[in-house]
């Protein structure tokens, strides 16, 4: 019994080694084949033979996820936004340092007033950007050409059609909305019978030029232009090949890379573009992505050096910041998103400025950022973070944490109703937030610190994401809806217009706040079409203030920060906006491969 | 014979619809759409009732569920899908431009080599473990292997995986942190093209880890069972006229005992084909594990209803290869 069982087993072993002794260099590529008559798109095994010369400067990184689309309409979280910054040019570009708009494809743009007295804005664009497609099986990247043969660039019909295609209902574009401040596009979107495509709000005049005309004057117009829904899109491609245009060896691109590989749920990498217009400048040859979820163990691939640059999981975070090697590759940035509790406003007792005051008041947002977020978070006291258009420094507007103010104010409110502290108590507030174990944390803290200041208890649930989304619309009859509940928002474009404006104001946001409209939502509708922009950014700390103080209608609590280290070989930006910036960033390759 | 195996798969037919039909209305009896929200935040109506209507969610919900099962045509609406019936999965809704079948063609080869590595590992160690215990019952051999069973069964993956990552591939530096060594497209649409270092050397932990577990209870489930058919009056009749211990043992014994332990594999079968998701997601391997996971957080209505449906598929046909061994192990099983 024994000796067959070992028997088996060297059986085993020797096939294994012999096994492994013919395998070959193999690549995976995507290829369009023509099958009796028929073109289809096919993936093959293409035996490649190891190029001699130098390793290019190649870059690792992880994204995560699978990017759930690389179709610039159709984006909505940064995983794709990250890879399209890199596969296509933008009308206009945020510079990654400073987030201020700069020129891109469009070299410059002027702003004036139409005969109908609307705003138009007027990009005139460069007409040297190539449309490129990359070849897996040849590995070139050539020239798209148009039918009659010439080499096609990008142009202002291109961002006609792609803002065009953002708009169209059938589209399905998730971000559509953002692109409401163009005439007509609310009412194309939304299915308007009596408009047609063709009356939505933008027009190439010639190759090079392409004018907006807004629905109403928007001081901010810059930086939607940055945005990926309103990129050129290569329309022959798109109608070639459907939803399937975005596959590697089918995409057209107009960036600094281009698409090469592309295996779903797995791997995805890029290679430089040397159409672009700019090759010269780009020095990372290839990016390789893996898409790996567990924090630890892209943390363990990046301590094994097979990452350059890598997000810290929160229970390294300790360690991270002890080690004399790591705390050196660490970098905190402020990501422009802020996470606050909401108010459910006309519910009682939450429906007294003074109960919300005091529930406000009383959390230690510094204590949080420092003994459970760990991450450098800057603690909010307004809504929009810095770096957005309009946004007051934290903790200039709006009230932070103050103990015995927040005793006082619950104590005022007690008093005039003749309860007491149990009596409160007895009301049941309840606090709630989606399932994570992040938002659980943070969600006991600030439990614990309205029980320490307070003396109140309140109840904290919590529901799966969709779900939660579901309880919080303001269609939820008031005794289902939660007293208080969490949320985050992040920046779609730099301006105090998206933030208040957008989520809180009482006409044009979801109004989960139940709030009544009142002189904030007056102020931040004149607020976004006020032409001067200082008397915008004076008009938007008002309104931070009425919100914050006088109605105390939510809590901020922290403005958000990433947490990454980076490789001393790396040289990156960190753009608290947009997608990362591959193009600018460069990789020291002998240091790197002397490390692995 | 064949008519049994006949008769059996027609009867998956309704178990298949039934499981699907579930599967289909729990997703949608659950608040909130896969298109209420983008990553974290909530869409207006009209953005929301667009992409409804592009992916017909607009249609009352039977006409949704024929739609996905015997597709548009048949049913005389307008639209693209051609039905499960014809293999056609439909579109996923959060990975936009992909289909459900995509998906599945590029995750299931993965979860499969996985899943049956570590199965075949822990059929390899599991019964022979199992039987050398059994034999040398109360003996150290005994305690050594049933205290090795219970710790394996104990240590969740969740543990166990980033220690081998540790021990493994940051301090020794003997396999790769992450990752899986085969990529498509795959030999029969499943199987990797190359079993060569690259392969074997990424797939050493990730096996280990999802094998042990399923080794341990097959070790204690052949243990036990031995242990009881040795007790029989057949085995002492076997002793009695005068058979040498291993023709006992081998012969009459431990066929018998294989029953229970077969019975377990075919579900195990089915659970580590179709992909696990804390190994995969640890490990950093593409596989079909996670899809079960997050198309429900998604609600990616034809992701979940596919994969289960699959999942189900796989198992009906896995305890009928069971009921079919019985037959084999068991001279007393027959299926007339």
């Amino acid at each position: 019994m024994r000796k067959r069982l070992l028997a088996l087993f060297s059986v085993l072993i020797v096939g294994a080694l012999v096994l492994s002794a013919c395998g070959g260099e193999t690549v995976v590529e995507t290829v369009i084949v023509e099958k009796e008559g028929e073109t289809i798109i096919e993936t093959v095994v293409v035996e490649k033979e190891a190029e001699a010369g130098e390793i290019p400067v190649t870059l690792n990184l992880n994204l995560g996820t699978e990017p759930p689309t690389l179709d610039p309409s159709l984006a909505t979280d940064t995983t794709s936004v990250d890879i399209q910054e890199n596969l296509f040019i933008g009308l206009t570009n945020f510079n990654p340092v400073t987030n201020e708009v700069e020129p891109y494809l469009a070299t410059s743009w002027d702003i004036a007033e139409n005969a109908d007295g609307e705003q138009t804005w007027t990009f005139h664009l460069r007409d040297d950007v190539p449309w490129v497609k990359y070849d897996p099986i040849s590995g070139e990247t050539t020239q798209e050409v148009d039918a009659d043969g010439n080499p096609r660039f990008v142009n202002a019909y291109d961002v006609e059609y792609g803002v065009k295609r953002t708009v169209d209902p059938a589209t399905g574009s998730d971000y559509a909305y953002v692109t409401y401040v163009i005439k007509n596009a609310a009412a194309i979107n939304g299915g308007d019978e009596e408009l047609t495509i063709d009356d939505l709000g933008v027009k190439a005049l010639d190759e090079t030029t392409v004018e907006f005309t807004l629905e109403y004057p928007a001081g901010y117009f810059d930086g939607i232009s940055t945005m990926w829904i309103v990129k050129p899109m290569p329309a022959w491609a798109i109608d070639e090949w459907g939803d399937k245009w975005t596959e590697a060896g089918l995409i057209v691109t107009s960036g600094p890379y281009v698409l090469e590989s592309w295996i779903h749920g797995g791997e995805l990498s890029l290679v430089k573009n040397p159409l672009w217009i700019a090759a010269d400048s780009v020095q990372i040859e290839r990016v390789d992505f893996v898409m790996i979820t567990e924090a630890s163990t892209s943390f363990a691939l990046y301590e094994n050096n097979e990452l350059d640059s890598t997000g810290v999981p929160l229970p390294e975070m300790d360690r991270v910041k002890a080690d004399p090697v790591l705390s050196e590759e660490l970098r905190i940035a402020p990501v422009p998103c802020t996470y606050y509790y909401g108010f459910t406003n006309s519910k009682p007792p939450l429906d007294d400025v003074r109960v919300r005051r005091a529930f406000s008041q009383a959390i230690d947002r510094q204590s949080l950022a420092d003994n459970v977020l760990k991450g450098g978070q800057i603690p909010a006291t307004s809504f929009a973070p810095p770096g957005i258009f309009g946004a007051p420094e934290p903790g200039t507007v709006g009230l932070g944490y103050d103990a015995a103010a927040a005793k006082a104010s619950l104590q005022e409110y007690l008093d005039e109703k003749g309860m007491t502290i149990d009596e409160f108590n007895a009301l049941d507030v309840v606090l709630m937030h989606n399932t994570s174990e992040g938002h659980a944390r943070i969600a006991a803290a600030i439990q614990q610190m309205w029980a320490d200041v307070l003396g109140v208890t309140v109840r904290v649930e919590n529901q799966e994401w969709a779900v939660y989304l579901d309880t919080l619309k303001n269609t939820t009859p008031l005794e289902d809806m939660p007293h208080i509940w969490r949320l985050g928002w992040c920046a779609d474009y730099p301006d105090e217009n998206n933030w208040v404006h957008e989520v809180f104001n009482a006409d044009a946001g979801a109004n989960r706040l139940r709030r009544e409209a009142g002189e904030f939502d007056a102020l931040t509708a004149a607020a976004g079409i006020e032409p001067d922009p200082a008397k915008r950014a004076e008009m938007y700390a008002e309104a931070e203030r009425l919100l914050t103080e006088v109605e105390t209608a939510y809590a901020p609590i922290y403005h958000y920060t990433s947490v990454n280290v980076s490789k001393p070989w790396l040289t990156r930006n960190f753009p608290a906006i947009g997608g990362i910036d591959i193009y600018n960033w460069t990789v020291d390759m002998d240091a790197k491969l002397a490390a692995q | 014979m064949a008519r049994y195996i006949f008769r059996r798969i027609l009867q998956f037919i309704p178990v298949l619809i039934a499981i699907s039909l579930f599967t289909f209305v729990l997703m949608q009896a659950i608040p909130g759409g896969p298109f209420d929200f983008a990553g974290d935040r909530s869409l207006p109506p009209t953005i929301v009732a667009n992409l409804e209507a592009k992916y017909h969610l607009d249609w009352p919900m039977w006409k949704q569920y024929l739609s996905y099962m015997i597709g548009d045509d048949i049913l005389g609406e307008e639209g693209g899908s051609r039905g499960v019936i014809r293999g056609d999965f439909g579109p996923s809704y959060h990975f936009r431009g992909q289909t459900v079948a995509d998906i599945i063609k590029i995750t299931l080869p993965v979860s499969a080599q996985l899943g049956f590595m570590s199965l075949l590992l822990a059929i390899i160690i599991g019964i022979p473990a199992g039987i050398i215990a059994a034999l040398n019952q109360n003996s150290w051999i005994d305690y050594t292997t049933t205290f090795g069973a219970v710790m394996f069964v104990s240590i969740p993956n969740m543990v166990l995986a980033p220690i081998l990552i540790w021990i493994f591939a940051l301090i020794l530096g003997w396999f790769p942190v992450a990752g899986w060594g085969a990529k498509p497209p795959y030999l029969l649409g499943f199987l990797p093209t190359a079993l060569n270092k690259e392969f074997f050397s990424h797939a050493i932990m990730p096996v280990f880890a999802l094998g042990t577990g399923s080794a341990a209870g097959i070790a204690r489930l052949t243990r036990a069972s031995l242990l009881q058919v040795i007790g029989e009056d057949y085995i002492r009749t076997a002793r009695a006229k005068g058979l040498r211990e291993r023709a006992v043992i081998v012969i009459h014994a431990l066929k018998n005992s294989l029953i229970p332990v077969v019975t377990i594999l075919g579900p195990a079968f089915a659970a580590l084909l179709t992909g696990t998701f804390i190994v995969e997601q640890i490990f950093g391997i593409n596989g079909m594990g996670k899809h079960f996971v997050t198309s429900v957080g998604n609600r990616d209505y034809q992701v979940i209803t596919s994969v289960t449906l699959l999942y189900a598929v796989v198992l009906v046909i896995a305890n009928l290869v069971v009921d079919i061994t019985y037959a084999w192990l068991d001279p007393r099983i027959r299926y007339d």
